[in-house]
């Protein structure tokens, strides 16, 4: 084999493993989705229900303000949750089938 | 000299190509000599080391956040000597009985656990005093997950020195490849911290969540009482049965005596008992989907055995069946904020728990139910 040929295949070789070592540290990283805890409220007179941010001192069965719908009975936090909001993927401007 | 290539103009002429060649002949029979003298490995543990290294530090840095949270927790409750309080938590430890005489282990496993637990909590009441009860659980469940992390990140760090001290490239290499998932339980503990703080019910609170929707949509017969420590129960009816609901005091973080709780109601209902129900958080299979519910036989409890088992003895003596409901999660969900798939698992699992009820038991008749967990931000 020519001298040439043998050394820039051993060029090659030696890059193509470079690339291989590198590659893993420069794939991007996944983004956490984005995570919200909420407080449901029930009245137990109407059945209303609401829905609004955590705050500390929230407790499943903790009674709450008023009822704003029948004015009868307080409140009852029912649950407590963490909802989950995933990011919207960019679209791609080449399309791969998914997996 | 030779200048440049007719053909490949790009590539260096061939005087160099042959001093590439050489060289690399040169450097890869220098390598395998060197390797077969043991050099590769050397090398190998080196980097190994460095990865095990970086990793430790991240460990660490687990170990001192959750310090960090228990001890502005226990300033913000009016603790005034935080760090005096955990000097002694952090180092705390249990000492495992006896096992080459199995007469009693779970009796004696029982006291030194509960020994344990009282320390901790007595400690808290006493830097304390004016603080009420959900607090101190919070500060007592704080401090030993700090314990817990500081103790992990002491066992890698001491696995890592002794291993290059005896020059011992195995335990190196297996503290490297176990690592990561040493990492992913650290993480979720080091988490765990903020939400507990943040008195968020966690993933490991359906049982006791369901315990709650079942006291508020059966008609109350007797309102919660409490049975053992941190323990509560009340009686319900559902079509004719008598429904007895276990479950730990909320809204404080505590998984309660729920063992205790049903010795002692099974002995007290024994005549008219048709079966116990437990209903617990369990850890899913990978691929398995987040809040699915499952049935089976036996007593659905995490804890190291003394609960569980008196749950055991009982239902074999009195002779009835032990049912067992649970919401699968991951362990991350299991010790961080409830997510809302587990939510809806947790309203199957009333459904199933009062079709079972009716299912299993003749009007008339009683049933057991008890939900197993930490009551973190959940009442009765």
């Amino acid at each position: 084999m020519d001298d040439t040929l043998l050394a820039a295949l051993l060029l090659a070789v030696a890059c193509t493993t470079a690339a291989i070592t590198v590659s893993p540290l420069l794939a991007r990283k996944t983004q956490k989705p984005l995570t919200k805890t909420v407080t449901v409220l029930r009245c137990p007179a109407c059945n209303y229900t609401e829905k609004r941010a955590y705050t500390k001192g929230d407790y499943v069965g903790k009674q709450d303000r008023e009822c704003p719908a029948c004015k009868k009975a307080r409140l009852v936090i029912e649950a407590i949750y963490e909802e989950t909001k995933h990011h919207k993927k960019k679209p791609r401007k080449t399309q791969t089938p998914e997996q | 000299m030779a200048t440049g290539n007719a053909t490949l103009p790009l590539l260096p002429s061939s005087d160099i190509a042959v001093w590439i060649i050489a060289v690399s002949l040169l450097v890869s029979t220098v390598l395998s000599i060197l390797a077969f003298l043991g050099m590769a490995q050397g090398i190998q543990v080196r980097f190994l080391r460095r990865n095990i290294e970086a990793r430790l530090r991240l460990l660490q840095a687990y170990a001192s956040g959750a310090r960090d949270q228990a001890q502005k927790y226990l300033t913000s409750i009016g603790v005034k000597e935080p760090r005096k309080l955990l000097d002694i938590a952090l180092e705390y430890f249990v000492i495992e009985p006896v096992s080459i005489e199995p007469t009693d282990i779970t009796r004696r496993l029982e006291r030194l656990i509960r020994t344990g637990e009282e320390r901790i909590e007595k400690l808290v009441e006493e830097a304390a005093k004016e603080v009420d009860e959900v607090e101190r659980k919070i500060a007592a469940t704080l401090l030993s997950i700090a314990n817990e992390l500081n103790t992990v990140y002491k066992y890698v760090r001491h696995l890592l020195l002794w291993g290059v001290k005896t020059n011992n490239q195995l335990v190196i290499v297996q503290l490297w490849m176990q690592l990561p998932m040493i990492l992913r339980i650290a993480k979720a503990y080091h988490d765990a911290a903020k939400c507990i703080a943040d008195h968020k019910p966690i993933g490991d609170a359906a049982g006791p969540l369901v315990a709650y929707k079942l006291m508020r949509s059966l008609k109350m017969v007797e309102p919660p009482k409490t049975i053992a420590k941190d323990t509560v129960y009340s009686v319900h009816e559902l079509e004719g049965r008598r429904v007895v609901i276990v479950k730990a005091k909320g809204p404080g973080s505590t998984v309660g005596k729920p063992g205790e709780a049903v010795e002692k109601l099974a002995q007290l209902y024994r005549d008219t008992l048709a079966a116990i129900i437990t209903v617990d958080a369990a850890q899913k299979l990978e691929g398995e989907d987040t809040g699915a519910i499952a049935e089976g036989a036996g007593v659905a409890m995490g804890d190291p055995g003394p609960e569980k088992i008196r749950i055991e003895r009982v239902a074999y003596r009195i002779g009835v069946p032990l049912y067992a409901i649970v919401v699968k999660m991951g362990l991350e969900e299991a010790i961080q904020t409830m997510k809302k798939e587990v939510y809806e698992g947790v309203e199957k699992a009333v459904e199933k728990v009062k079709s079972l009820v009716l299912e299993v038991a003749k009007p008339g008749q009683t049933v057991i139910v008890v939900g197993v967990g930490n009551t973190l931000g959940v009442a009765q």
